[in-house]
Protein backbone atom coordinates (compact mmCIF):
# COMPACT_ATOMS: atom_id res chain seq x y z
CA UNK A 1 0.00 0.00 0.00
CA UNK A 2 1.01 3.51 -0.63
CA UNK A 3 0.32 7.35 -0.36
CA UNK A 4 -2.78 6.47 -2.24
CA UNK A 5 -4.31 4.23 1.34
CA UNK A 6 -5.54 7.97 2.50
CA UNK A 7 -7.32 9.38 -0.03
CA UNK A 8 -5.65 12.63 0.90
CA UNK A 9 -8.02 15.05 -1.67
CA UNK A 10 -10.74 15.68 0.64
CA UNK A 11 -8.60 16.41 3.52
CA UNK A 12 -6.49 19.13 1.29
CA UNK A 13 -9.69 20.71 -0.04
CA UNK A 14 -10.59 21.35 3.96
CA UNK A 15 -7.05 22.40 5.06
CA UNK A 16 -7.04 25.78 3.20
CA UNK A 17 -10.43 26.69 3.21
CA UNK A 18 -10.11 28.64 6.59
CA UNK A 19 -7.06 29.77 8.72
CA UNK A 20 -5.92 27.97 11.94
CA UNK A 21 -6.52 29.19 15.01
CA UNK A 22 -2.91 30.24 16.34
CA UNK A 23 -4.15 28.07 19.44
CA UNK A 24 -4.31 25.14 17.57
CA UNK A 25 -1.93 22.15 17.72
CA UNK A 26 0.59 20.36 15.30
CA UNK A 27 1.08 16.68 15.57
CA UNK A 28 4.31 14.56 15.53
CA UNK A 29 4.05 11.14 15.14
CA UNK A 30 6.47 10.48 17.79
CA UNK A 31 3.17 11.72 20.41
CA UNK A 32 0.65 9.96 18.08
CA UNK A 33 2.47 6.75 18.22
CA UNK A 34 2.97 6.61 22.24
CA UNK A 35 -0.50 7.43 22.45
CA UNK A 36 -2.35 4.99 20.59
CA UNK A 37 0.06 2.16 21.66
CA UNK A 38 -0.53 2.70 25.25
CA UNK A 39 -4.47 2.71 24.21
CA UNK A 40 -4.82 6.64 25.61
CA UNK A 41 -5.85 8.31 21.83
CA UNK A 42 -8.96 8.62 22.90
CA UNK A 43 -7.37 11.29 25.22
CA UNK A 44 -6.53 12.86 22.39
CA UNK A 45 -10.18 12.44 20.93
CA UNK A 46 -11.54 13.67 24.42
CA UNK A 47 -9.67 16.70 24.08
CA UNK A 48 -10.76 18.04 20.27
CA UNK A 49 -14.00 19.75 21.81
CA UNK A 50 -12.04 20.99 24.92
CA UNK A 51 -9.42 23.05 22.96
CA UNK A 52 -9.83 26.70 21.15
CA UNK A 53 -7.93 24.99 18.02
CA UNK A 54 -7.56 22.27 16.36
CA UNK A 55 -5.14 18.76 15.98
CA UNK A 56 -3.41 19.14 12.93
CA UNK A 57 -1.09 16.73 10.95
CA UNK A 58 1.10 16.47 8.03
CA UNK A 59 1.26 14.20 4.68
CA UNK A 60 4.43 12.71 6.81
CA UNK A 61 2.69 12.12 9.64
CA UNK A 62 0.02 10.48 8.20
CA UNK A 63 3.00 8.26 6.18
CA UNK A 64 5.06 7.76 9.68
CA UNK A 65 1.82 6.59 11.72
CA UNK A 66 -0.40 5.22 9.08
CA UNK A 67 0.81 4.21 5.80
CA UNK A 68 3.73 2.80 6.46
CA UNK A 69 3.52 0.97 9.66
CA UNK A 70 -0.15 -0.19 8.37
CA UNK A 71 2.52 -2.67 6.04
CA UNK A 72 3.79 -4.21 8.64
CA UNK A 73 1.58 -7.16 10.29
CA UNK A 74 3.09 -5.81 14.11
CA UNK A 75 2.05 -1.81 13.51
CA UNK A 76 -1.01 -2.52 11.69
CA UNK A 77 -3.39 -2.62 14.20
CA UNK A 78 -2.04 1.18 15.82
CA UNK A 79 -2.05 2.61 12.25
CA UNK A 80 -5.49 0.94 12.07
CA UNK A 81 -6.57 3.27 14.90
CA UNK A 82 -4.82 6.32 13.88
CA UNK A 83 -6.62 6.20 10.58
CA UNK A 84 -9.71 5.65 11.94
CA UNK A 85 -9.48 8.99 13.75
CA UNK A 86 -8.57 11.09 10.84
CA UNK A 87 -11.18 9.47 8.63
CA UNK A 88 -13.66 10.80 11.63
CA UNK A 89 -12.40 14.02 11.62
CA UNK A 90 -9.51 14.08 14.28
CA UNK A 91 -7.11 16.08 12.50
CA UNK A 92 -6.44 18.60 10.34
CA UNK A 93 -4.18 18.41 7.49
CA UNK A 94 -1.98 21.27 7.98
CA UNK A 95 0.07 22.46 4.76
CA UNK A 96 3.04 23.96 4.56
CA UNK A 97 5.52 25.78 2.10
CA UNK A 98 8.34 24.17 0.60
CA UNK A 99 10.34 27.08 1.18
CA UNK A 100 9.84 27.30 4.72
CA UNK A 101 10.40 23.39 4.98
CA UNK A 102 13.56 23.62 3.02
CA UNK A 103 14.95 26.61 5.15
CA UNK A 104 14.39 24.76 8.32
CA UNK A 105 16.38 22.08 7.13
CA UNK A 106 19.03 24.28 5.84
CA UNK A 107 19.19 25.86 9.27
CA UNK A 108 19.12 23.14 11.70
CA UNK A 109 21.62 20.76 9.72
CA UNK A 110 24.17 23.51 9.28
CA UNK A 111 23.75 25.68 12.47
CA UNK A 112 26.30 23.26 14.56
CA UNK A 113 29.18 21.98 12.69
CA UNK A 114 32.43 20.19 13.66
CA UNK A 115 34.56 20.13 10.37
CA UNK A 116 31.38 19.44 8.29
CA UNK A 117 28.05 20.21 9.08
CA UNK A 118 26.26 18.08 11.75
CA UNK A 119 23.65 16.73 10.55
CA UNK A 120 20.74 16.68 13.15
CA UNK A 121 17.31 16.66 11.71
CA UNK A 122 15.14 15.19 8.82
CA UNK A 123 12.23 15.10 6.94
CA UNK A 124 9.28 14.61 9.75
CA UNK A 125 10.71 17.17 12.43
CA UNK A 126 11.29 19.73 9.37
CA UNK A 127 7.91 19.40 7.96
CA UNK A 128 6.13 19.16 11.21
CA UNK A 129 7.74 23.27 12.47
CA UNK A 130 7.24 24.20 8.91
CA UNK A 131 3.33 23.31 9.25
CA UNK A 132 3.55 25.21 12.58
CA UNK A 133 5.45 28.01 11.18
CA UNK A 134 3.39 29.14 7.90
CA UNK A 135 0.06 28.20 9.49
CA UNK A 136 0.80 30.67 12.75
CA UNK A 137 0.11 27.52 15.36
CA UNK A 138 2.03 28.16 18.35
CA UNK A 139 1.85 24.52 20.14
CA UNK A 140 3.18 21.15 18.37
CA UNK A 141 3.01 17.83 19.99
CA UNK A 142 5.77 15.92 20.17
CA UNK A 143 7.50 13.55 22.39
CA UNK A 144 10.77 13.11 20.01
CA UNK A 145 13.30 14.82 22.40
CA UNK A 146 15.81 15.99 20.25
CA UNK A 147 13.81 18.65 18.09
CA UNK A 148 12.36 19.72 21.59
CA UNK A 149 15.72 20.52 22.97
CA UNK A 150 16.80 22.27 20.21
CA UNK A 151 13.65 24.40 20.15
CA UNK A 152 14.01 24.93 23.92
CA UNK A 153 17.40 24.50 25.24
CA UNK A 154 19.68 24.09 21.96
CA UNK A 155 22.72 25.07 23.94
CA UNK A 156 22.04 22.04 26.46
CA UNK A 157 21.38 19.68 22.99
CA UNK A 158 25.11 21.11 21.35
CA UNK A 159 26.28 19.69 25.27
CA UNK A 160 25.07 16.71 25.15
CA UNK A 161 26.09 15.72 21.91
CA UNK A 162 29.58 17.19 22.37
CA UNK A 163 29.91 14.92 25.58
CA UNK A 164 28.37 11.51 23.58
CA UNK A 165 30.03 11.72 20.40
CA UNK A 166 33.52 13.27 22.16
CA UNK A 167 33.59 16.00 19.48
CA UNK A 168 33.91 20.40 19.83
CA UNK A 169 30.67 21.76 17.96
CA UNK A 170 31.32 25.50 16.57
CA UNK A 171 27.98 27.26 16.17
CA UNK A 172 27.01 29.15 13.19
CA UNK A 173 25.70 32.54 14.91
CA UNK A 174 23.31 33.73 12.08
CA UNK A 175 21.81 30.33 11.53
CA UNK A 176 21.41 30.02 15.62
CA UNK A 177 19.53 33.29 15.84
CA UNK A 178 17.70 32.53 12.28
CA UNK A 179 16.27 29.36 14.35
CA UNK A 180 15.48 30.82 17.15
CA UNK A 181 13.82 33.42 15.60
CA UNK A 182 11.56 30.95 13.80
CA UNK A 183 10.60 28.90 16.22
CA UNK A 184 10.38 31.90 19.05
CA UNK A 185 6.74 31.51 19.01
CA UNK A 186 6.52 27.66 19.26
CA UNK A 187 5.67 25.28 22.12
CA UNK A 188 6.14 22.07 22.50
CA UNK A 189 4.00 19.96 24.80
CA UNK A 190 4.46 16.02 24.54
CA UNK A 191 1.25 13.43 25.41
CA UNK A 192 2.17 13.57 28.46
CA UNK A 193 0.43 17.02 28.59
CA UNK A 194 -2.40 15.91 26.61
CA UNK A 195 -2.82 12.80 29.32
CA UNK A 196 -3.01 15.76 31.52
CA UNK A 197 -5.40 17.96 30.27
CA UNK A 198 -7.30 14.87 29.73
CA UNK A 199 -7.13 13.95 33.23
CA UNK A 200 -8.70 17.73 34.23
CA UNK A 201 -11.34 17.43 32.05
CA UNK A 202 -12.45 13.91 33.92
CA UNK A 203 -10.95 11.27 31.00
CA UNK A 204 -9.69 8.89 34.23
CA UNK A 205 -13.36 9.59 36.30
CA UNK A 206 -14.07 5.92 35.05
CA UNK A 207 -11.85 4.58 37.13
CA UNK A 208 -13.44 5.61 40.23
CA UNK A 209 -10.99 5.84 43.29
CA UNK A 210 -8.43 4.44 41.63
CA UNK A 211 -8.27 7.44 39.29
CA UNK A 212 -4.87 9.06 40.38
CA UNK A 213 -3.16 5.71 40.31
CA UNK A 214 -4.60 5.01 36.83
CA UNK A 215 -3.97 8.66 35.72
CA UNK A 216 0.03 7.66 36.80
CA UNK A 217 -0.01 4.43 35.22
CA UNK A 218 -0.87 6.02 32.30
CA UNK A 219 1.98 8.41 32.46
CA UNK A 220 4.45 5.77 33.10
CA UNK A 221 2.72 3.77 30.38
CA UNK A 222 3.65 6.83 27.97
CA UNK A 223 7.46 7.10 28.87
CA UNK A 224 7.68 4.02 28.17
CA UNK A 225 6.37 4.02 24.96
CA UNK A 226 9.21 6.77 23.82
CA UNK A 227 7.49 9.63 25.55
CA UNK A 228 10.59 12.10 26.90
CA UNK A 229 9.60 12.58 30.21
CA UNK A 230 11.80 11.99 33.11
CA UNK A 231 10.61 10.32 35.92
CA UNK A 232 10.74 13.14 38.37
CA UNK A 233 8.57 15.00 35.81
CA UNK A 234 5.92 11.70 36.05
CA UNK A 235 5.53 12.29 40.37
CA UNK A 236 5.72 16.20 39.44
CA UNK A 237 2.42 15.92 36.59
CA UNK A 238 0.81 13.51 38.55
CA UNK A 239 0.67 16.23 41.90
CA UNK A 240 -0.33 19.10 39.48
CA UNK A 241 -3.61 17.45 38.04
CA UNK B 1 41.61 16.29 5.70
CA UNK B 2 41.89 15.24 9.01
CA UNK B 3 38.13 13.97 8.80
CA UNK B 4 39.36 11.65 5.17
CA UNK B 5 42.30 10.13 7.41
CA UNK B 6 40.53 9.54 10.43
CA UNK B 7 37.74 7.83 8.26
CA UNK B 8 40.02 5.55 6.67
CA UNK B 9 42.12 4.43 9.56
CA UNK B 10 39.18 3.86 11.38
CA UNK B 11 37.73 2.04 9.15
CA UNK B 12 40.60 -0.18 8.87
CA UNK B 13 40.76 -0.22 12.32
CA UNK B 14 36.78 -1.33 13.14
CA UNK B 15 37.10 -3.69 10.28
CA UNK B 16 40.13 -5.57 11.65
CA UNK B 17 39.42 -5.19 15.18
CA UNK B 18 35.51 -7.14 14.32
CA UNK B 19 37.52 -10.08 12.43
CA UNK B 20 40.02 -10.46 15.71
CA UNK B 21 37.25 -9.95 17.80
CA UNK B 22 35.28 -13.05 16.04
CA UNK B 23 38.04 -15.18 15.70
CA UNK B 24 38.49 -14.71 19.37
CA UNK B 25 34.95 -15.67 20.01
CA UNK B 26 35.21 -12.04 22.23
CA UNK B 27 31.40 -11.13 22.58
CA UNK B 28 32.51 -8.37 24.80
CA UNK B 29 35.04 -6.34 22.57
CA UNK B 30 32.39 -7.20 19.57
CA UNK B 31 30.11 -4.95 21.26
CA UNK B 32 32.61 -2.66 22.00
CA UNK B 33 33.47 -2.16 18.43
CA UNK B 34 29.58 -1.86 18.01
CA UNK B 35 29.72 0.96 20.13
CA UNK B 36 33.07 2.84 18.51
CA UNK B 37 31.11 2.33 15.32
CA UNK B 38 28.22 4.35 16.50
CA UNK B 39 29.99 7.22 17.42
CA UNK B 40 31.62 7.21 13.90
CA UNK B 41 28.70 7.50 12.17
CA UNK B 42 29.14 11.26 11.86
CA UNK B 43 32.15 10.44 9.94
CA UNK B 44 30.36 8.49 7.48
CA UNK B 45 26.79 7.17 8.21
CA UNK B 46 26.48 4.33 6.16
CA UNK B 47 29.72 2.96 6.71
CA UNK B 48 29.74 2.74 9.96
CA UNK B 49 26.28 2.31 10.50
CA UNK B 50 26.99 -0.82 8.50
CA UNK B 51 29.85 -2.20 10.55
CA UNK B 52 27.98 -1.26 13.63
CA UNK B 53 25.23 -3.64 12.77
CA UNK B 54 27.44 -6.42 11.70
CA UNK B 55 29.34 -6.25 14.91
CA UNK B 56 26.32 -6.47 16.67
CA UNK B 57 25.18 -9.54 14.32
CA UNK B 58 28.04 -11.58 14.93
CA UNK B 59 27.98 -10.66 18.86
CA UNK B 60 24.62 -12.47 18.63
CA UNK B 61 25.51 -15.36 16.48
CA UNK B 62 28.92 -16.21 18.82
CA UNK B 63 26.34 -16.93 21.98
CA UNK B 64 23.93 -19.38 19.82
CA UNK B 65 25.27 -22.93 20.01
CA UNK B 66 23.44 -23.74 16.68
CA UNK B 67 25.18 -21.23 14.71
CA UNK B 68 28.87 -22.80 15.69
CA UNK B 69 29.75 -24.14 12.59
CA UNK B 70 33.22 -24.67 11.13
CA UNK B 71 32.08 -23.88 7.38
CA UNK B 72 29.77 -20.57 8.34
CA UNK B 73 32.13 -19.75 10.66
CA UNK B 74 35.07 -20.34 7.99
CA UNK B 75 32.93 -18.04 5.19
CA UNK B 76 32.17 -15.08 7.46
CA UNK B 77 36.05 -15.21 8.55
CA UNK B 78 37.03 -15.18 4.35
CA UNK B 79 34.75 -12.49 3.74
CA UNK B 80 35.73 -10.40 7.02
CA UNK B 81 39.72 -10.75 4.97
CA UNK B 82 38.46 -9.31 1.99
CA UNK B 83 36.44 -6.33 3.94
CA UNK B 84 39.61 -5.88 5.65
CA UNK B 85 41.23 -5.69 2.03
CA UNK B 86 38.86 -3.10 0.60
CA UNK B 87 39.20 -1.16 3.78
CA UNK B 88 43.13 -0.44 3.66
CA UNK B 89 42.14 -0.07 -0.18
CA UNK B 90 39.71 3.00 1.24
CA UNK B 91 36.95 1.21 -1.16
CA UNK B 92 34.68 1.83 1.06
CA UNK B 93 31.10 1.11 -1.58
CA UNK B 94 33.40 -3.29 -1.75
CA UNK B 95 33.50 -2.61 2.43
CA UNK B 96 29.99 -2.11 2.93
CA UNK B 97 28.93 -4.78 -0.33
CA UNK B 98 31.21 -7.00 1.79
CA UNK B 99 29.64 -6.93 5.14
CA UNK B 100 26.00 -6.85 3.65
CA UNK B 101 27.25 -9.92 1.96
CA UNK B 102 28.04 -11.73 6.02
CA UNK B 103 24.87 -10.58 7.04
CA UNK B 104 23.69 -12.42 3.89
CA UNK B 105 25.39 -15.47 4.39
CA UNK B 106 24.32 -15.60 8.33
CA UNK B 107 20.78 -14.90 7.20
CA UNK B 108 20.40 -17.99 4.59
CA UNK B 109 22.70 -20.05 7.02
CA UNK B 110 20.24 -22.17 7.75
CA UNK B 111 16.61 -21.64 6.37
CA UNK B 112 14.64 -22.68 9.91
CA UNK B 113 16.88 -19.84 11.41
CA UNK B 114 16.24 -17.52 8.73
CA UNK B 115 13.17 -15.56 10.44
CA UNK B 116 15.36 -15.75 13.53
CA UNK B 117 18.61 -13.89 12.03
CA UNK B 118 16.29 -11.54 10.10
CA UNK B 119 14.99 -10.84 13.99
CA UNK B 120 18.53 -10.05 14.82
CA UNK B 121 19.19 -7.80 12.33
CA UNK B 122 15.90 -6.07 12.55
CA UNK B 123 16.87 -5.38 16.52
CA UNK B 124 20.48 -4.45 15.78
CA UNK B 125 18.83 -1.48 13.53
CA UNK B 126 16.58 -0.21 16.68
CA UNK B 127 19.53 -0.33 19.13
CA UNK B 128 21.63 0.89 16.95
CA UNK B 129 18.85 3.99 16.18
CA UNK B 130 18.08 4.20 19.43
CA UNK B 131 20.94 4.68 20.59
CA UNK B 132 22.03 7.78 18.08
CA UNK B 133 18.89 9.67 19.34
CA UNK B 134 19.88 8.74 22.78
CA UNK B 135 23.37 10.63 21.44
CA UNK B 136 21.63 13.73 20.18
CA UNK B 137 20.66 12.95 16.34
CA UNK B 138 16.84 13.08 15.88
CA UNK B 139 14.52 10.48 15.68
CA UNK B 140 13.21 10.99 12.38
CA UNK B 141 16.98 11.13 11.25
CA UNK B 142 18.41 7.85 13.05
CA UNK B 143 15.44 6.29 10.85
CA UNK B 144 16.93 7.63 7.83
CA UNK B 145 20.51 6.18 8.82
CA UNK B 146 19.51 2.66 9.89
CA UNK B 147 15.97 1.89 8.09
CA UNK B 148 14.52 0.99 11.71
CA UNK B 149 11.28 1.27 12.50
CA UNK B 150 9.98 4.48 14.58
CA UNK B 151 7.54 2.64 16.72
CA UNK B 152 10.35 0.36 18.02
CA UNK B 153 12.71 2.50 18.18
CA UNK B 154 10.33 4.78 20.65
CA UNK B 155 9.88 1.56 22.21
CA UNK B 156 13.02 0.42 22.95
CA UNK B 157 14.37 4.24 23.88
CA UNK B 158 11.29 4.71 26.25
CA UNK B 159 12.60 1.36 28.08
CA UNK B 160 15.92 2.99 29.14
CA UNK B 161 16.93 5.90 30.98
CA UNK B 162 17.49 8.76 28.23
CA UNK B 163 15.28 10.82 29.44
CA UNK B 164 16.39 11.13 32.79
CA UNK B 165 19.63 11.50 32.06
CA UNK B 166 19.06 14.82 29.98
CA UNK B 167 16.06 16.48 28.25
CA UNK B 168 14.58 18.07 31.23
CA UNK B 169 14.24 21.81 29.86
CA UNK B 170 11.05 23.53 31.47
CA UNK B 171 9.57 21.80 34.54
CA UNK B 172 6.68 19.94 34.20
CA UNK B 173 4.37 22.30 36.26
CA UNK B 174 5.46 25.02 34.19
CA UNK B 175 4.59 23.00 30.76
CA UNK B 176 1.51 22.20 31.78
CA UNK B 177 0.27 25.47 32.38
CA UNK B 178 1.73 26.58 28.52
CA UNK B 179 -0.21 23.35 27.62
CA UNK B 180 -3.64 24.60 29.01
CA UNK B 181 -3.63 27.92 26.97
CA UNK B 182 -4.91 24.75 23.86
CA UNK B 183 -8.22 24.80 25.68
CA UNK B 184 -10.99 26.69 25.70
CA UNK B 185 -11.55 29.09 27.98
CA UNK B 186 -14.21 28.06 30.92
CA UNK B 187 -17.66 30.73 30.11
CA UNK B 188 -17.67 33.11 32.81
CA UNK B 189 -21.42 33.36 34.88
Amino acid sequence: MGREDIDRSEYFEQANERQLNPNSVVCDSSSLISLTDTGLLGALMMLRKEIKGEFIITEGVIDESINTPIKKPEYAFSAIRIKRALKSGAFRIGKYEKGTYDEILRITNNMFYTDRPFHLVNHGEAEMLAAAIDNGVGFVLMDERTTRMLIESPLELKRHIENEFRVRININDALFRRFREMTSGISVIRSSEILALAKSKGYFRKFGDIENDAYKAALYALKFNGCSISFEEIEELSRVV
Amino acid sequence: MASEIDKNSEMVECITQIKIAFKDYDIKRLREINNKCEKNVLLDEKLFFTLALLSYTLSKILVKARFRNASLYQKIEINLSQAIQFAKSKDEIALIKSAWKILDIITNFDEKDKRYIIGIIEKGRTKIAASLYAQGLSLSRTISITGAQKQEVLNYSGKTVMSDRVGRTIGAKDRFNIAKKILKEKSKR
